[in-house]
């Protein structure tokens, strides 16, 4: 915890500073783009990393308080401006009875699979794996990982997965990733934001400077939203020595609660009542 | 490969055979040919084994057109019907 907190508070002079710069930069000339470092091909911007963001969006992507153990958060939701997500009546009423039931009602307490974009801004870290023409993605979460198809190939059709079906490319210097084939059985956050089978998704992945990687994605769903409407958030390089997405399996036990394996915690090596063997 | 840090609550196989704690691997991956890949493991655990046991077979490369597909394995879903009863599919499936 205390690497964590040293970290973070190092990274946050770091951000502060960024801005100050940023804002600048700003007065004289449009902010330029970073130049992010290439490849062995010399051309393919290296994502290569572990990454994690800092807000707790994956409590509500919306803004929220703060309560305990969890800081207050504006909405990531930039698009529309209010940040809120353009629910048609029906579906803001479900998002209603998901809140209130979300103890119990998130998929993730079963252990599901977190789907796109949550994976992205799990409080864990994920790491993105890369060659030229290949680009993959392992999420400590739950072992999660999503491996990019080139877009040329089409999207599967009648099939619908926990993380979804990826087509990616390259917008210059930007990783513009296509989702479709999502299943309706997650959730996009712990408050009980939701989308149906019908939604498509547009990644975007930015390196904003070497350490700063800007992800923002555009969700279109015409049975559950009025418009489509798109969130961003920042993922930070994880620096510290040593730094590794360490495995978490998440099993439920007879009573419907989940639990975290780490082989690093010797707790869980003495629990024997996983309904999962 | 070297690998360690397992928790012992694993099989090797659907036959049973097993490991505990103790395990430690040492894996080697090699291109025989363009499209082959021979694996090899020595597995060592001494309070299972007598002697390290040595594992190798051959990886085939799948046509480029493929692609993994999820499989995404949840609390509830039973595997049995790909047991035998030789290999105690229907014993366990009576418990």
């Amino acid at each position: 915890v205390s690497t964590t907190r040293v970290l973070a508070s190092s990274v946050g002079a770091g951000v502060v500073a960024m801005v100050v710069l940023a804002a600048a930069a700003q007065t004289t000339r449009p902010t330029p783009s970073f130049a992010p470092s290439r490849l062995w091909d010399g051309t393919t911007p290296d994502f290569r990393g572990i990454w994690q963001v800092r807000d707790t969006a994956y409590v509500n992507i919306e803004g929220h308080p703060g309560s305990k153990g969890i800081a207050a958060s504006k909405s990531i939701v930039v698009d529309p401006p209010d940040g809120r997500i353009p629910y048609k009546p029906e579906a803001l009423a479900r998002r209603r009875d998901n809140y209130r039931a979300r103890a119990t009602a998130d998929p993730a307490v079963y252990c599901y699979q977190p789907g796109v974009p949550r994976a992205t801004y799990l409080p864990t870290p994920l790491q993105i794996l890369q060659s030229p023409g290949n680009f993959a993605i392992v999420y400590q979460e739950n072992h999660s990982f999503r491996v990019f198809q080139a877009a040329a190939r089409p999207h599967f059709d009648n099939a619908d997965w926990w993380m979804g079906d990826t087509r990616y490319r390259w917008d210059g210097d930007t990783l513009v990733a296509d989702v479709a084939s999502l299943t309706d059985q997650v959730w996009l956050d712990q408050a009980g934001n939701f989308h149906s089978t019908e939604v498509h998704i547009l990644e975007r992945y930015r390196l904003t400077g070497p350490d700063t990687l800007e992800y923002e994605a555009r969700i279109e769903d015409p049975v559950v939203y009025t418009r489509p409407w798109t969130l961003r958030t920042v993922l930070f390089r994880l620096k510290q020595a040593g730094a590794r997405i360490i495995e978490d399996e998440c099993l439920e036990d007879a009573s419907g609660v989940r639990h975290h394996v780490s082989p690093y915690d010797p707790k869980n090596l003495l629990k024997s009542n996983y309904s999962r063997r | 490969v070297d690998v360690s840090n397992f928790n012992g609550r694993t099989w090797l196989d659907m036959a049973a055979n097993f490991v505990d704690e103790n395990e430690h691997v040492v894996e080697r991956f090699s291109l025989i040919d363009r499209d082959t890949i021979l694996y090899e493991a020595t597995i060592t655990d001494p309070t299972v084994f007598v002697t390290p046991v040595q594992m190798r077979f051959t990886l085939k490369r799948v046509p480029a057109e493929q692609q993994i597909l999820e499989y995404s394995c949840l609390e509830g879903e039973r595997s049995l019907q790909h047991y035998t009863d030789e290999d105690g599919g229907k014993k366990r499936r009576a418990r």
